[in-house]
């Protein structure tokens, strides 16, 4: 079976929770791959995943239907049993070497990700030293990858889709765009005035009045993702002022025309309100 | 300054509630697109759509290794420009 060239990379396909003791399939680039866990799923922290081709090279039954057993995934229909290597093992043929397509596959920061087995690429790794987590998800998206991109490398769209975080519509000719490439890159550094906020949450991010916004973004393509840094600035003094948000999207292309978005949302914390909110509300 | 009182216990849902709508207000508007081709050349693009120009670009060479399909708009931007 031919791979995609895309395979090569890193990709998120599930968020930890969503990955239990049974197997799951998922679809990537059109592939589609058994993802389980070859143990128990550990409370807290990365555990051991295998992913191999979900159609079983014996009959075709989806290996994402059966169970796992001794770190294997089992077919249900007539039992083999395939390894995160790619190695088989068949009940009634116990001589036969068997073999399937396996993914290299691991879960890390909260998320199950996969490539093509034996490609050296580095993981994709996004610096949150010194934030909170505030919340993972995986959101699906009819529309293919570029076109979903599109939205979230521009902020022309903010004034008239976002609620509140990006600037007013009417306004956007204040908005300064700088775009910094590299031959891996696209940065992309917008300050403009906020678009106005309900009190309440103007309180919460606790911005300076006339705040500029600041979406200061690297885009990566190993595997596509960005990094966002939002923040607020006095337009006066460009002192910062109010809290910083980190944010971290992959795009996963599920088919030519669906993408899965991975959101990874940090902001920047004290010691005292990581603790206060480990205690009430972590989610890990 | 120092988060106090209820915006300490506050900021992780509400700030997490956020994220969640404002993803799902983009969602929204990519999947009511009247043309989701991923093809641009044609379109009339302004400064803001500096940023997706060169990322279709290293997307093409990066991500898709060159092959055709998808991602064949075919724009080219100077990347000299900053």
């Amino acid at each position: 079976m031919t791979l995609r060239p895309e395979l090569d990379f890193w990709h998120p396909v599930l968020t930890s929770e969503e990955l239990g003791d049974t197997p799951e399939k998922v679809r990537l680039l059109g592939t589609e791959v058994s993802v389980f866990r070859t143990a128990k799923k550990p409370l807290r922290g990365g555990g051991t995943v295998g992913a191999v081709l979900d159609r079983c090279p014996h009959r075709g039954a989806s290996l994402s239907k059966g169970h796992v057993r001794e770190g294997c995934v089992v077919c249900p229909y007539h039992g083999w049993s395939w390894a995160p290597d790619g190695t088989g093992k068949s009940p009634g043929n116990p001589d036969g070497r068997f073999r399937t397509q396996a993914f290299d596959a691991l879960e890390s920061d909260g998320a199950i990700w996969i490539k093509r087995a034996g490609t050296a690429v580095p993981f994709p790794r996004f610096d949150v030293a010194g934030f909170l987590e505030i919340a993972r998800f995986r959101r699906r998206v009819n529309a293919p990858l570029e076109v979903v991109l599109d939205n979230f490398i521009e902020v022309e769209h903010t004034g008239n889709v976002h609620y509140v975080l990006g600037y007013d519509t009417h306004r956007l000719d204040e908005v300064i765009c700088k775009v910094e490439t590299t031959p891996e890159t696209v940065r992309v550094y917008n300050q403009g005035p906020q678009k106005p906020m309900p009190w309440a949450l103007r309180k919460l991010f606790r911005y300076p009045p006339n705040a500029h916004f600041v979406d200061d973004w690297t885009t990566r393509f190993a595997p596509v993702s960005s990094v966002y840094d939002q923040y607020w600035i006095d337009r006066l003094t460009g002192e910062r002022g109010g809290d910083f948000l980190r944010n971290a999207v992959f795009f996963t292309p599920v088919e030519d025309d669906v993408t899965d978005l991975f959101v990874f949302v940090f902001a920047e914390a004290t010691a005292w309100v990581a603790s206060a909110s480990t205690a009430c509300c972590s989610s890990r | 300054m120092g988060r106090v009182g209820l915006n300490s216990l506050l900021l992780k849902p509400l700030t997490a509630w956020l994220g969640r709508l404002e993803i799902e207000a983009d969602v929204k508007m990519i999947e009511g697109l009247a043309d989701k081709s991923p093809e641009i050349r044609g379109n009339q693009l302004g400064r803001f759509d500096r940023g997706p120009l060169a990322s279709r670009n290293r997307m093409r060479r990066i991500y898709r290794r060159g092959v055709e399909g998808l991602d064949a708009a075919g724009v080219e931007l100077d990347d000299s420009e900053t």
